[in-house]
């Protein structure tokens, strides 16, 4: 390849694009979504809190197996909230000028953030579940048979929406799977490529 | 609004660099322009943080690879309903005649199509090899030593150069 060929070929590459107009409107719709993240952060700690004085309220309560009630309710909070901060744990703010090697360092590092927060959502179903369970058994042996039908019906309805919670968990951290997957891919071929 | 004047003298000066570098990892041109968009975020976002230690295209370039990895990255989940197109705008050629016009506009789509269809690592080097980036620029650009920017620098420009002379482009 001689000088005269990278030259014109740079001179070609130059001369074919005009540039865009700012996407200002873009931009404008990003500064409106910039909160949306805050929600679901206030969303988790209220819930964890409802949670944890719920539990104490229920056992603390003179209902019936009060106690294993609000010992399940509190086991499945602390898992949840814990579950949450383990993932957040991982996360720190991407930086969007630096070098390309760091700038996909940092986003394996959120790749890994979302895989675990939803590996960490799918044994928070499964937590869930047992409590179902548990509330299953309680019921079935513990209710006034005049209860029975009304508690089965709700019982019923919290197994659905755990359902459809644990099918989202599964397809989204397939998802972010493989694009963990993908970015180190593209990892290795930039270390690959190096001298 | 200050920061929107001064994205705008930053978009005037440096646009079609971003423009060039969306193109050469996106070959459908909505997605090209919304990966043109994503970057205008991208720099909007970083400008308050700029503080003049690197020269601004370096800075821009650098922003607007890393948007094009994470472009590539997701695109990669996303189904393709059209085929591909050409992205290469046919503009008024500086060439003499029609012909010569024709030839150029010709040898642009090749170029532009061997770029986009080198692997990544290399593709990220010959596009800013061609923008006119020295390997110092390179090495900041990419994260890596100034002695590998030269190396990957002359391994993308044969690969670059291959693809052309042997006609798969």
């Amino acid at each position: 390849m001689s000088t005269n060929d990278w030259t014109e070929l740079t001179r070609l590459w130059q001369s074919d694009v005009p540039a865009a107009a700012p996407a200002l409107e873009v931009i404008a719709k990003q500064q409106r979504r910039a909160w949306v993240w805050r929600p679901f952060a206030i969303f988790e700690v209220v819930v964890t809190i409802v949670g944890v004085a719920a539990s104490v309220w229920i056992m603390m309560s003179d209902k019936p197996n009060g106690l294993i009630l609000g010992a399940g309710t509190l086991a499945l909070t602390l898992v949840a909230g814990g579950g949450s901060l383990w993932a957040r744990s991982l996360r720190r703010a991407p930086a969007a000028d630096v070098s390309v090697l760091a700038s996909l360092d940092a986003a394996l590092h959120r790749a890994r953030v979302s895989v675990r927060y939803w590996f960490s959502t799918f044994w928070v179903n499964v937590a869930y579940f047992l409590f179902i369970a548990m509330l299953v058994l309680i019921t079935a042996f513990g209710q006034p048979p005049a209860s029975l039908p009304k508690m089965l019906v709700v019982i019923a309805g919290a197994a659905i929406w755990g359902a459809i919670c644990q099918g989202l968990a599964v397809v989204y951290y397939q998802a972010r799977l493989r694009e963990l997957t993908r970015l180190e891919e593209l990892k290795r071929a930039l270390d690959e490529s190096a001298p | 609004m200050q920061l929107q004047e001064e994205l705008a003298a930053v978009l005037r000066e440096h646009g079609a660099l971003i423009v060039r570098i969306a193109r050469s990892h996106e070959s459908d041109r909505g997605r090209a322009e919304e990966l043109v968009q994503d970057i205008h975020v991208a720099i909007w976002q970083a400008l308050p943080k700029f503080r003049g230690e690197a020269n601004v295209r370096t800075y821009i370039a650098r922003i607007a690879q890393n948007r094009a990895i994470t472009h590539v990255t997701r695109e990669a989940r996303r189904p393709r309903s059209a085929p591909l197109e050409d992205v290469v705008e046919v503009l008024p050629s500086e060439a003499a005649g029609p012909e010569d016009a024709a030839a150029e506009t010709e040898t642009r789509r090749r170029l532009q199509r061997a770029v986009g269809e080198l692997p990544l690592a290399l593709r990220l080097t010959v596009t800013l090899a061609l923008e006119g980036f020295s390997p110092d620029e390179v090495a900041t650009v990419l994260g890596i030593s100034s002695s590998a920017a030269s190396v990957r620098l002359h391994r993308a420009k044969a690969a670059l150069m291959d693809k052309l002379n042997s006609g798969e482009a």
